[in-house]
């Protein structure tokens, strides 16, 4: 736009950025992956290490999602935070249930008996 | 790369002069089609309208005039659908019983087995992604920033874009008519029959790529959709005020915008298997063929919603307008779109319940089907209860409305006998399940017929004919009745979808009655073209002044008849649902902005028609396996789009004084007057008019 | 009211806003949101594919999840790509104090270290391809390979995207349209590396298991 007296730079999304929320997104990403690194090395140290490793992962994109991406319920952000409630859903029902139709489908047509 | 059969070389990939087919019925269409082309291309040519094809079309970012060429596209492949319905109606009457007589090599009937194939795949994929998808995404252009008082939508030029993507997808389709073959699969594709092995030609590759075009082209418009209507809303015009259209295109979008994702990868995993010799689907090397109808359907099933909750919202905006009573249930209905769109994400096993997953899969899938029942059921009540006591206007859009709401009983009704999966297992693959499906998607046709009906007069300043139309209308439901009727009872028989020859003779009676029913389609078709024609000829006494229909209810009604390119002169403010009710009640009706000011509106642009020729040549290179088209297609695409980043004015102002002029002239446009100031508007008749 | 003409007083009555403006930025970055949403779903269906055809029998007897993850490698992988988020958020922050070359230090780096992700994937799939594993082995292979790839693919465009942006904010400076857009290649790159969370998780991770 050629006619504009505003400053872009003075707009909410970029007044958001903040470089301690960066840092701390980073350490506690880098940290957690190296715990899932360890377990997955070590399935001794869980009694279900796979369980351990989804929650970590779950943990660190929930930490990226609010630390990186904001997503929260100010004014700048209200959207970003309803489209991605509204589609995430089907991002866990399209796997979810894609996995458990199978799952059901192998067993019934003892698919799971060649595993062995 | 796979290695392909048959000649193939580095030039042409594998293209030949055998890949045109020689085959009397495609002959005819080609020599139809030649004829239409020499003649359009000839009026544009001597007629010296290529600069004005070029100025007000092909490089248009107006959100009216892109919802006018997906509509026009839609009708064209509506069109080609169409034809392709009665040739299968035609052979199955022709085919029925040992003793039935064959024509032009058939044994039976007039079609070779391979070609009715690629006949019902080609219906199938046309009808809803060419002809339902384009005609709704069309509509919801034209009207969702009109009633959400924008001056146009989020990403104009993102708009045209989707638009010429679209248009990429549907001439690919086209051209496999001349050129090669087309799927002969299905419209669902089913695997492993889509597989190299089975299917070595290049119909699949067509169904492929031009699907997978145009729903890059559908996904991006959907974003920009719902960006306009979260974003672009005038002042006033708060959730609780938003249109119900507004609200299913805002629902329908969501799911538009999440599923067709998962549809490109469904085909680009086929894809890979036809074209890098992977193993997603195959039959061996531990490859999965359910999987591939898993991905489909997590799209298909909510693409069934995509194309039915727009047509919800056309037949809450008409029967208020014709009933002249607020809809029944606003909050209600709201609620239930976005019910129907959740809900339509859980319940896509229902399309392979035969699959053979286990009871508490089938279960899940079948209660979740018939959940979708409650919030239409609520759907239906709301229009009934809007009718009931008003002062109903039986005019063209409102039949059409009333129609939409017995065929919805209709399907809603066998669809909750198909969410059982014992009887699912039982009528499955049937033709009952076909009859089922095309009257659900009738719902989708008669509010899409309706509404253009509705708005019509609202983008061109005119309205269509009424006698016609009706005609049009009870022609057209005739039919409906006379095809679905009877393709239900031999669905019960045993009848199976996709014969190109019907073994049992007993079903003969219900064929031949289909076929009479496909006549009078035939008829009603007669009749909307006529209807067109006639309206377009006597287009000075159907004028009209802003509200077309004297008791519309919603903010588009409010700016002028055709609506110029820059929709509202100033931002209306809106203070009620109803806001032209609102200004009504208030005498404020006709009161318009006392000062103008400049309009900042975005430039035309020949760029996203640019890229939409690359989509074009890449579809063609990755049928024919040409790989330097591919590569120099894919590269021009991507250097297109940077080199546009780097164009910085894209915008420019309408000064007031000339918005003060546009207004002034179009204010004028009453019926009264018979004047033809389309000045701004959609201006389609206007250089006819100056030449006369 | 209303004048015989039609006409009335703007200010009077409130019907109309003049001068009504819509916010361009965060239209546009909404805007790429959702087309991100979307974006995601690609990942949900490439998921789906992976979790229904990383069985055993998918394999067709040829190689698993375990010889074809190499953990440390991996790990490598998820620092560069952190690293480059945290460049990237430097770049932010750099604009947000109207600092140009600081926005193109960060662009620049967060460009360097996600060349690095994409250098040691390549090697990574260039060691497997010499051990004669390709997609074209099995189903199992054509799932994990079309999963990793395809984020591969994204990160290969963002920095594409990047490196195009660098040039814009170098000559353009702070408009309009170059603000969005590292708005927007923002949202872009902090989904990547979210997703490749998950693969690394369920797929590296989980064939070390």
């Amino acid at each position: 736009m050629a006619h504009d007296d505003h400053d872009p730079l003075n707009h909410p999304e970029v007044r958001v950025a903040s470089g301690r929320a960066y840092a701390a997104a980073f350490l506690i990403a880098m940290a957690l992956m190296t715990v899932s690194l360890y377990v997955a090395r070590h399935p001794a140290v869980a009694p279900h290490p796979m369980l351990v490793l989804s929650g970590v992962a779950a943990f660190v994109v929930a930490v990226q999602l609010l630390l990186l991406l904001k997503l929260d319920f100010s004014s700048t952000q209200i959207w970003t935070s309803v489209t991605f409630a509204l589609a995430f859903p089907l991002f866990v029902i399209a796997v979810g249930l894609s996995l458990w139709m199978f799952h059901s489908l192998d067993a019934r047509t003892m698919l799971m008996g060649l595993m062995r | 790369m796979v290695n392909v059969q048959g000649p193939w070389s580095p030039l042409i990939g594998r293209l030949s002069l055998g890949a045109i087919p020689d085959n009397p019925i495609i002959a005819g269409a080609f020599l139809f089609s030649a004829v239409l082309g020499v003649v359009i291309l000839g009026y544009l040519t001597f007629g010296h309208k290529w600069g004005y094809l070029w100025r007000e079309w092909l490089t248009t970012v107006d959100h009216k005039k892109i919802g006018v060429m997906y509509i026009l596209i839609g009708l064209v492949m509506l069109f080609r659908g169409f034809i392709d319905a009665v040739m299968m109606r035609t052979q199955q009457v022709l085919a029925d019983g040992p003793h039935s007589p064959g024509f032009l090599g058939a044994a039976h009937g007039y079609l070779l087995p391979y070609h009715f194939d690629q006949i019902y795949s080609a219906h199938g994929t046309i009808m809803i992604l060419f002809a339902a998808t384009p005609i709704l995404v069309g509509l919801m252009n034209i009207i969702v920033p009109l009633q959400i008082g924008a001056r146009d939508m989020a990403f104009p030029y993102l708009n045209a874009l989707g638009l010429w993507l679209t248009a990429v997808g549907a001439a690919l389709i086209m051209l496999s008519l001349f050129l090669g073959d087309f799927s002969h699969a299905g419209w669902v594709g089913l695997t492993p029959l889509t597989e190299m092995a089975y299917s070595p030609g290049v119909g699949v590759d067509y169904w492929i790529w031009a699907i997978q075009i145009a729903s890059v082209g559908t996904t991006l418009g959907a974003a920009n959709l719902i960006a306009t209507i979260i974003k672009m809303r005038a002042p006033g015009m708060t959730w609780s005020r938003l249109p119900i259209f507004t609200w299913t295109s805002l629902s329908t979008n969501i799911i538009a915008l999440t599923s067709f994702p998962v549809l490109g990868v469904a085909l680009g995993l086929l894809g890979a298997d036809r074209y890098f010799g992977t193993h997603f689907f195959t039959a061996g090397l531990g490859g999965n063929l359910m999987l591939y109808a898993d991905l489909f359907w997590i799209w298909g099933h909510p693409e069934v919603y995509f194309v039915i909750l727009p047509a919800f919202g056309m037949m809450s905006e008409i029967i208020p307008t014709f009933a002249e009573k607020p809809l029944f249930g606003y909050a209600t209905m709201v609620a239930a779109s976005f019910a129907i769109a959740g809900v339509s994400w859980s319940v896509w096993l229902h399309h392979f319940f035969t699959m053979g997953a286990g009871p508490s899969v089938n279960t899940f899938f079948s209660i979740a089907t018939m959940i979708v029942g409650i919030p239409t059921g609520v759907k239906v009540f709301n229009w009934a209860f809007t009718v009931y006591h008003g002062r109903s206007r039986f005019e063209t859009p409102m039949l059409w409305a009333v129609g939409a709401l017995f065929m919805l009983l209709l399907g809603g009704l066998t669809g909750m006998m198909l969410a059982m999966p014992p009887i699912n297992y039982s009528v499955h693959n049937s033709v009952f399940v076909v009859a089922h499906f095309h009257t659900m998607l009738m719902v989708v046709i008669y509010g899409i017929m309706g509404a253009v009906a509705y708005w019509f007069p609202k983008v061109f300043g005119f309205k269509l004919d009424e006698p016609l139309g009706k005609r049009f209308f009870w022609f057209f439901t005739a039919g409906t009745i006379m095809v679905f009727i009877p393709m239900y009872t031999s669905g019960f028989m045993g009848m199976t979808r996709r014969l190109d020859y019907i073994a049992n003779p007993a079903l003969l009676p219900f064929e031949i009655a289909e076929e009479i029913g496909i006549g009078l389609y035939v008829v009603s078709v007669y009749y909307f073209v006529r209807q067109l024609f006639v309206s377009v000829r006597d287009r000075a006494s159907h004028r009209v002044g802003a509200d077309a229909w004297g008791s519309a209810r919603t903010l588009e009604w409010l700016t002028p008849s055709p609506v110029p390119f820059y929709n509202y002169a100033v931002t209306p403010r809106v203070h009620a649902r109803d806001e032209l009710v609102w200004r009504r009640e208030q005498g404020l009706e006709a009161a318009t902005a006392a000062h103008y000011e400049d309009i900042l509106m975005p430039k035309n642009t020949p760029v996203p028609l640019v890229i939409g020729a690359f989509a074009m040549t890449l579809g063609f290179g990755l049928v024919w396996r040409i790989w330097w088209l591919t590569d120099a297609s894919f590269l021009g695409i991507i250097l297109t789009v940077i080199a546009r980043s780097f164009v910085r004015d894209t915008d420019y102002v309408v000064r007031a004084g000339e918005v003060r002029k546009i207004e002034q002239g179009l204010r004028g446009n009453t019926p009264g007057t018979g004047g033809d100031g389309t000045q701004g508007g959609v201006g389609v008749w206007r250089p006819q008019e100056s030449g006369s | 009211m209303a004048t015989p003409s039609g006409g009335m007083d703007v200010a009077a009555d409130g019907l109309w806003e003049a001068h009504y403006h819509h916010d361009a930025i965060a239209t546009r970055t909404l805007g790429f949101w959702l087309y991100m949403l979307s974006d995601a779903m690609i990942f949900a269906g490439l998921f789906a594919a992976y979790g229904v055809l990383s069985h055993h029998y998918n394999a067709a007897g040829g190689p698993t999840l375990h010889t074809l993850v190499q953990p440390l490698s991996a790990y490598g992988e998820t620092l560069a790509v952190f690293a480059s988020v945290l460049a990237y958020g430097g770049a932010m922050v750099a604009l947000k104090n109207h600092s140009r070359t600081g926005v193109l230090f960060g662009l620049g780096a967060a460009f360097i270290l996600g060349a690095v992700f994409l250098g040691l994937e390549l090697r990574d799939f260039a060691q497997l391809f010499q051990a004669g594993i390709y997609p074209q082995d099995s189903g199992y292979l054509s799932a994990f390979f079309a999963l990793v790839m395809t984020h591969g693919l994204h990160m290969v465009f963002g920095l594409l995207w990047m490196a195009v942006l660098f040039v814009q904010v170098a000559t353009q400076g702070f408009t309009d349209k170059t603000v969005y857009r590292l708005l927007n290649l923002k949202l872009f790159w902090h989904f990547q590396a979210i997703l490749w969370v998950l693969i690394f998780t369920f797929v590296d991770m989980r064939g070390v298991l």
